[in-house]
């Protein structure tokens, strides 16, 4: 091997040259393979978690209007754990012995409940919250046999507004939450607070009465979102790395 | 005081960047494939496999190919047409001019693919279609150059003297 690199063109085998040059080629591949597959595999990864959430609200509407019956899908932040049952006479909202299990699904480890300004797990980390007058019965659906959900009645659960100015970045079918109260289940990526993580919002009936499921991502006024608002996007979606 | 002992005025002398407009051209390759593979996250709809392997093969081919052309650029021993020379400098433009449009291309489908009305995937399709026509070719043409560029060859003059 040749230590200068610069031999004539017509002799044999690598200079040293040739091989740091190769190298040089090969670390960039490597670093940039695992620097974007490092980008894709987390949003996918956290994507994936929140759209078995949203399948889950999906699928217990689905058995509301199937068995023609009130159904509950409850998320219990202390165990992470999604429950879903049929309601029988009396409808309390709370699964009694003889209802038996439509569903149950652990919350996906890498996703943090927490809404955009409460702690994690906090009371407003799933905003569906108080029914028939209780305000114990909290963090559950509640689907109707037609669809639509029976209206939380917590300060927290209700419905959002639209946002005052549409732009580019807040389209019309975007959702504005009132500081004081937005129903929703809040899903982020990491478990610390302020913009720079990745908030997803799965709401249903956010302006009518048909059962209809959103799933919105928050864009922070720094990010695109109106000012003063706290708006949530449909895709495409900006993400914070 | 004499200049022409402290500066080597040989036209001959390599320049040891070759790697760079290598690696620059290796690296842009990334932005052009993996941009819109990364902007389908923007999305509900999961990335499909399928892109992905194709993208990162796309990337990883590139590579290889740049890496053996310019090793047989710096190997070869046959005579380069006038129209191509100095290769050197005609090999840094076209990398340059390659790396440009890479990153055109992925941050255009990045930008506008998600917005486009046959799809984010139809877009990158197209778009990487022109790729593989117009950008490795030219790849390959500069890395080949460069490697030309990049070695010290016996002059006929040079010998016979």
């Amino acid at each position: 091997m040749n230590s200068l690199g610069d031999r004539p063109a017509s002799s044999g085998g690598f200079t040293s040259v040739e091989l740091i040059v190769a190298t040089a080629i090969v670390v960039s591949v490597f670093v940039f393979t695992l620097a974007y597959l490092h980008t894709i595999v987390r949003r996918e990864r956290m994507k994936t978690a929140v759209r078995e959430i949203y399948s889950l609200v999906l699928a217990a509407r689905m058995q509301a209007v199937r068995r023609d019956a009130n159904v509950v899908l409850q998320i219990d932040l202390a165990k992470r754990e999604l429950t879903t049952w049929a309601e029988s006479a009396p409808a309390n909202f709370v699964r009694d012995a003889s209802e038996s299990l439509l569903n149950a699904e652990s919350l996906p480890s890498l996703v943090s409940v927490r809404s955009i300004s409460g702690p994690a797990d906090g009371a407003d980390a799933v905003a569906f919250d108080g029914y028939a007058g209780d305000p114990a019965l909290v963090d559950r659906i509640v689907f109707g046999s037609d669809g639509a959900i029976v209206r939380p009645q917590a300060a927290n659960s209700c419905a959002p507004r639209r946002p005052t100015t549409v732009t580019g970045d807040v389209p019309s079918t975007s959702v504005n939450c009132l500081p004081t109260g937005c129903r929703g289940i809040y899903l982020a990526d990491r478990a610390t607070g302020g913009p720079n993580r990745n908030l997803f919002r799965i709401s249903v009936d956010d302006f009518g009465r048909v059962g209809k499921a959103s799933l919105l991502k928050w864009l922070p006024p720094g990010q695109g979102g109106n000012a003063g608002e706290r708006d949530f996007v449909p895709p495409p979606w900006k993400w914070v790395d | 005081m004499e200049v022409g002992g402290l500066m080597d005025t040989s036209q001959y002398r390599p320049q040891r960047t070759g790697w760079v407009i290598l690696v620059l051209m290796v690296v842009s390759n990334f932005v052009a494939w993996m941009e819109p593979v990364v902007s389908v996250t923007a999305g509900v709809e999961p990335i499909a496999p399928i892109q992905l392997k194709l993208s990162l093969g796309a990337c990883i081919l590139a590579a290889a190919l740049l890496a053996a052309t310019w090793l047989t650029g710096r190997h070869s021993s046959s005579l380069l047409p006038r129209a191509l020379h100095p290769p050197r400098l005609l090999g840094f433009r076209i990398a340059l001019t390659a790396a440009a449009v890479n990153i055109a291309f992925g941050f255009a489908i990045a930008t506008l693919a998600p917005y486009a009305a046959v799809g984010a995937y139809r877009v990158s399709i197209a778009i990487q279609a022109a790729w593989f026509v117009f950008v490795l070719p030219a790849e390959v043409v500069s890395a080949y150059l460069t490697g030309r560029g990049t070695v010290r060859r016996s002059e006929p003059s040079a010998q016979t003297a």
